[in-house]
């Protein structure tokens, strides 16, 4: 199939940027998205020319750093998938397809697709410690968690954080990542030891960083690849509610 | 206080707390506006109208009331403000979804609704308050409970805080005498422009509450995806998004469409 792609191109964080087109004949619609990436990335460097910056890890869906936002879909218009899981068969011969950089105040542009996603890490930190003792291995049903409760705190830890909530998000906001990482350990007795602490410094880091407010309009949930449910949010909302008290 | 509001989410749960203030306020001034629907010649508007006008519960409401609308707008206008501020470069292509039109333009809508109470106010606040009112006086027949003539008259029986008035009760009729805001009302719906300009409000109203209401509960936590949270969609699509902009909208519409009959 052939495709005409039209690709972010930005030399460093301190230029403007802007669209480049590029024909590819020959791609196979099986594919990753990625991998057509470095088809076009081969024929730019045979032809002499700068190959386009994009991050990459693991290539099977639970690293999170492929950061493309293709055709107005952060992953492209596929449910529940990142980047290096969507094919080429979802696209038509001839298509012309528009892939951007996630675009938010705290993700600045390092290179072409490459943002600088750091601010998420940040956030992370500064939710400091949990209380775990270490030592000899401890009897697994000493702290009795309902099979409940370990489903939705693993559902909640499944965020690869990879900023397709804060892409989708049309305020650029945070809140289902940060409600996430909060909620994998509310919901564990482990956890709720530093609650009050970890929610108001992670709180804090995360409006420091520039992210946007929630709407509440459910974007970040329906474009997250382990779509993590909007609840975490409403959750982390109660949640700071009984820690100002 | 001044701490919660230093954070995002706390910002938020202010905002929700105003907007649910003013969902209670829509449903109460709606109830009262229904009153314009009694076939009595204004008369149980007027009463109210006079009642709202001297009640000191209501005069202090009425203040908290205020506060609410200009919190709302301004903490609403500062969040929009930040949130458009956090995408400095916006997307070529972005698609929206299956996320609704009221969520994605609740700035929009509610700066709308805003001019809209600006108007509104300037229309029937700001005359009833400082307006020359024409008067109006019932006569009720006592025995057979029906309104037996009404008459616009000259304010002469009137207290000292400037409002009204007598109910006169003798053997066989009571006399009452009202501001007659009723007219007030009638008159200015006979502008199609201004009947228009509220329908037109009342959509965007259905529209800013239509995700507001749910939206506001879930700044409070509440989990959407459960049975409350269900049972919250709904009261908030059936009664802010539908039957109360619908009941507002009908009040211009009514007037216009009765005076255009009677011309």
């Amino acid at each position: 199939m052939n495709i005409n792609l039209k690709v972010w191109r930005q030399k460093n964080m301190n230029v403007v940027g802007s669209f480049v087109n590029y024909k590819l004949s020959n791609v196979n619609p099986n594919m990753s998205f990625l991998e057509m990436f470095d088809m076009l990335n081969e024929k730019l460097i045979s032809q002499k020319e700068d190959p386009i910056a994009f991050d990459h890890d693991c290539r099977e869906g639970i690293c999170g750093a492929c950061s493309m936002f293709i055709n107005g879909y952060p992953h492209g218009n596929k449910h529940g998938v990142t980047t290096c899981q969507l094919h080429m068969r979802e696209f038509t011969d001839n298509q012309t397809i528009v892939v951007e950089p996630w675009r938010a105040k705290a993700f600045p542009v390092i290179k072409d697709l490459i943002v600088d996603r750091s601010s998420l890490d940040r956030i992370i930190s500064s939710g400091g410690f949990v209380s775990l003792n270490t030592g000899s291995a401890r009897d697994a049903n000493e702290i009795l968690i309902s099979k409940e409760d370990a489903e939705e705190s693993l559902s909640a830890a499944s965020c690869i954080g990879c900023g397709a909530c804060v892409a989708a998000c049309k305020n650029a906001s945070a809140m289902l990542f940060v409600g996430a990482k909060i909620y994998q350990f509310s919901k564990l007795p482990q956890g709720k030891i530093e609650e009050k602490k970890r929610i108001k410094s992670m709180l804090k880091q995360m409006d420091k960083e520039n992210f946007g407010h929630c709407t509440n309009t459910g974007a970040c949930s329906a474009e997250c690849p382990k779509e993590i449910s909007l609840d975490v949010i409403s959750s982390l909302n109660k949640d700071f509610i009984k820690s100002s008290f | 206080m001044n701490t919660i509001l230093n954070y995002s989410i706390g910002r938020k749960i202010s905002l929700s707390l105003m907007g649910l203030f003013l969902c209670l306020f829509l449903i109460i001034h709606l109830i009262g506006n229904l009153k314009l629907f009694n076939n009595d010649l204004g008369l149980s508007f007027n009463q109210y109208s006079d009642f709202m006008s001297n009640n000191v519960f209501i005069k202090i409401s009425s203040w908290i009331l205020y506060f609410a609308i200009l919190y709302h707008t301004i903490i609403g206008g500062y969040i929009t403000y930040n949130n458009y501020k956090s995408r400095p470069i916006k997307y070529l292509i972005q698609k929206k979804n299956n996320i609704s039109i009221s969520s994605r333009n609740m700035g929009i809508a509610g700066s709308i609704i805003f001019i809209f109470i600006v108007v509104h106010m300037a229309n029937f606040w700001w005359k009833f308050k400082f307006g020359n009112i024409p008067y109006i006086q019932y006569v009720r027949d006592i025995q057979s409970g029906y309104l037996a003539s009404y008459e616009d008259v000259l304010p002469v029986l009137m207290n000292k805080n400037g409002h009204l008035i007598q109910n006169i009760s003798n053997n066989y009729e009571i006399i009452y005498t009202y501001k007659n805001s009723y007219r007030v009302v009638s008159e200015t719906f006979k502008n199609p422009f201004l009947v228009i300009f509220y329908g037109a409000s009342m959509i965007a109203m259905s529209l800013h509450l239509l995700h507001g209401f749910k939206s506001a509960f879930m700044t409070l936590g509440l989990k959407i995806n459960n049975l409350y949270g269900h049972i919250i969609h709904l009261i908030g699509w059936l009664f802010f998004g539908l039957l109360i902009p619908i009941g507002f909208a009908s009040i211009p519409i009514y007037f216009y469409i009765v005076n255009f009959f009677t011309k």
